[in-house]
């Protein structure tokens, strides 16, 4: 058994995971972090298991989830203010262009009412939207491969086998790059799924993964 | 074959070949600047006809264009064919093509999978055939020799799978094929005497296959689709063809005339269908040459492919409905990089998509064993499990809703009755609800993962866990509500078999468990493409 040497990565903060009011079984994702004790308890009680336990024998030995870096919400925060200032100097300056050439008319206002609607909704969902993403991401590297959660309505579970690995690559958008973040991207040989995307994981434990998908690989294909 | 050999492509170093007799640089059969020619056209079918009947009506410009069009395009012909030479040296094939910009394409003989022929008529009245060199690695073809004669094709299949037979033991006992090649070059038909034959179709069971097939109305589509194409509805007085057509007016013989007109329509249908597998899978032979498959078949066009065993990564068997009435089933397979529809040509059409068009049911279990060493399937026997227990409930709740949409659509498209077209409906929606329950079905078994659905044109596909990329979960805000879930299992090719494994109304539990079963069973098996 071949535990992957990676830190916990981006640990969130008690508040946070205290703060999900919907409760765990609401989304049905795994618990991010195993209360230390009580997994070390389960560690010194494998000796005593029956065969009946071999399940939760099974559970202590996966490694546990961990949830993206905390820096991904602002990063992404970030980049949607910049689109939503955007959309709104867009539409400051529709509505500016329309008030110089004709005036305050019935057109004007509904433009203006439009605006104020679509640019608080992107405004809210922009603030909103990345924490739900965070809430709803988790990811682990095991002996079965590369397991990732996502989705926040349409969620999706997947694991990529380590042997299925075509190539691992680390890529780092701007504003990752601003916040010390990176996307691991994971290619099979697949056809619907050949390709898996783990985007807002610290740069440096992106490489640290790929790093060990690659050596997980060569390891078992060497054998 | 030690199938694990294979895959991990054991290759002996060069030393350790025979002497195998080198093909010395050789042109292409003469005939190939007709085909060559008669393919560049065919890409440009419309503009070069436009260009040749305008200069055929004496256009100056037209001429000048049709010129333009043929001048280069011969000399690019006459330029290829005089400057592509291929050869077989030191273990690998060697295409040398162009003269100021040079390419050399070496191949290593050992990594060949298939040699595919295709012969159209005209291939076959001059006794030539194109050739098409696949490699594992490829998701297209690697090489694509038009056109060599019989005699050209010959030598380089026996050099090919000489080559082969001597790095591979086991196929020793099969080497004889190069010699049966030889013999075979005499008659036109490129048929591999040699091997053991699995499956052929008689006559008989091929004109039934064509009978249960919807062949025919895809042929409609692809009438319809030109006849608006072309633009032919304006210029074919559609109203005046309506005009003999008698009115339907309830009387006894008129009711007869209608229903035999319509009858008379589908048997038409039907008789097309039954064309087009003639054309296709006239003369088709399935056979087993050690670890490699064999299929050939056609009537005008023959195709002739090669696909190694281990290549196979999804099995699928369809019934339509009249064909389970019938007692016959279709297998498709799929293989490592047979890409999407796009990619495909007509021997790789035939061999994945079509790979055995028509079997009797009885005969199944035999062919699945010889396309994956150890292959059962049982579908009485096996244990499948069943969707989660509110499945039916959700799919009958899903009609009902259907079907009042469609009651309100009608009610405000037609007003008055529209509204029953709802109502009716609604039952027969709960019903197929129920049956497309029964049919869907997931199974897990020591090597493989098999998922059957389809009510009319029943679907059952298996793949192995050595051919699984990836298990996946997912869970639509709806499977939430009803506590289900989808599991998906994805491989290295999807395409041909025109089915995926994605098994929804599944319980949520027991689809987690099995994505995080599959996965590791899968994790702990080495991929295998062939």
């Amino acid at each position: 058994m071949q535990n992957p040497p990676i830190e916990p990565e981006g640990e969130p903060p008690d508040d946070l995971i205290n703060e999900n009011q919907f409760g765990e079984n609401h989304f049905g994702l795994p618990e991010t972090r195993v209360a230390t004790p009580v997994q070390e308890a389960l560690k010194l009680a494998v000796g005593e298991l029956e065969v009946g336990e071999l399940a939760v024998l099974e559970t202590v030995k996966e490694p546990q989830f961990y949830t993206l870096d905390l820096r991904f919400i602002k990063s992404e925060r970030l980049g949607n203010t910049i689109f939503t200032a955007v959309l709104l100097l867009g539409a400051l300056t529709w509505i500016a262009i329309r008030w110089w050439m004709h005036g305050i008319d019935l057109f004007l206002e509904i433009l203006t009412g439009a605006s104020v609607v679509v640019v608080a909704f992107v405004a809210l969902f922009s603030w909103i939207w990345p924490r739900k993403n965070y809430e709803h991401t988790r990811w682990r590297a095991s002996d079965t491969g590369l397991e990732v959660h996502k989705g926040v309505f349409w969620q999706h579970r997947i694991i990529v086998p380590m042997s299925r690995v075509q190539h691992a690559d680390v890529t780092q958008g701007p504003m990752q790059r601003l916040f010390g973040l990176g996307t691991l991207v994971v290619h099979t040989a697949g056809t619907s799924h050949a390709s898996v995307e783990l985007a807002g994981i610290d740069h440096q434990a992106a490489i640290e993964v790929r790093d060990l998908i690659i050596r997980f690989r060569s390891i078992e294909l060497g054998s | 074959m030690d199938p694990e050999n294979h895959v991990n492509g054991d290759i002996p170093s060069v030393s350790e070949l025979p002497e195998t007799a080198p093909i010395h640089p050789t042109w292409l059969h003469p005939s190939s600047l007709v085909f060559d020619l008669l393919s560049y056209f065919r890409q440009l079918l419309i503009p070069a006809g436009v260009a040749l009947f305008s200069a055929a009506s004496g256009s100056l410009t037209g001429m000048v264009i049709a010129f333009v069009f043929l001048v280069p395009a011969v000399m690019r012909s006459v330029f290829q064919y005089f400057t592509l030479r291929y050869m077989i040296d030191g273990g690998e094939l060697i295409i040398r093509k162009g003269f100021l910009f040079r390419s050399l394409r070496t191949i290593p003989i050992n990594r060949i999978q298939n040699v595919d022929l295709v012969q159209n008529p005209l291939h076959r009245l001059l006794g030539v055939a194109e050739v098409r060199v696949e490699t594992a690695s490829g998701t297209e073809t690697e090489a694509r020799l038009r056109v060599l004669s019989i005699r050209q094709v010959v030598a380089l299949r026996r050099e090919i799978f000489r080559e082969q037979d001597v790095t591979s033991p086991e196929n020793a006992g099969i080497s004889s094929h190069g010699e049966n090649l030889i013999t075979e070059s005499t008659s036109t038909h490129l048929r591999d005497v040699d091997g053991r034959t699995l499956v052929t179709i008689p006559m008989e069971r091929l004109l039934r296959a064509g009978l249960a097939s919807d062949r025919g109305m895809l042929l409609i589509g692809v009438v319809v689709g030109l006849f608006w194409q072309l633009d032919l509805e304006n210029q074919v007085d559609l109203r005046g063809l309506l005009r003999f057509i008698p009115q339907f007016d309830g009387t006894v013989w008129n009711t007869f005339i209608w229903t035999a007109a319509i009858l008379g329509v589908l048997l038409l249908l039907r008789i097309l269908g039954v064309f087009w597998y003639l054309l296709r899978f006239y003369d088709y032979r399935l056979s087993r040459f050690g670890e490699d498959l064999r299929v050939s078949c056609g009537l005008f066009t023959r195709v002739s492919a090669t696909i190694p065993r281990n290549r196979i990564q999804f099995i699928s068997i369809h019934r339509t409905f009249l064909m389970k009435w019938m007692g016959l089933a279709a297998v498709r397979i799929e293989t490592a990089g047979s890409g999407g529809g796009q990619a495909e040509n007509a021997s790789s059409t035939v061999s994945r998509r079509w790979f055995v068009p028509v079997i009797p049911e009885q005969m199944l279990p035999e062919l699945l064993s010889e396309l994956r060493s150890g292959l059962t399937l049982d579908e009485h026997q096996l244990a499948w499990q069943p969707l989660a227990t509110n499945a039916l409930s959700r799919m009958i709740r899903m009609s009902v809703v259907g079907s009042l949409i469609l009651g309100v659509a009608g009610y405000f498209a037609i007003h008055a009755w529209g509204w029953i077209a709802g109502l009716v409906a609604m039952p027969l929606l709960a019903w197929w609800s129920r049956k497309k329950s029964k049919a869907m079905r997931y199974c897990r078994t020591d090597d493989k993962i098999v998922y059957r659905n389809g009510v009319l044109h029943r679907k059952t596909s298996m793949t192995f866990f050595d051919k699984v990329q990836t298990a996946r979960f997912e869970q639509s805000p709806f499977d939430r509500r009803w506590n289900q879930g989808r599991l998906v299992v994805d491989t290295a090719a999807a395409g041909p078999a025109e089915h995926v494994i994605s098994v929804r109304f599944l319980d949520a539990e027991f689809a987690k468990a099995e994505f995080r079963h599959i996965s590791a069973i899968a994790s702990t098996m080495q991929p295998d493409f062939g």
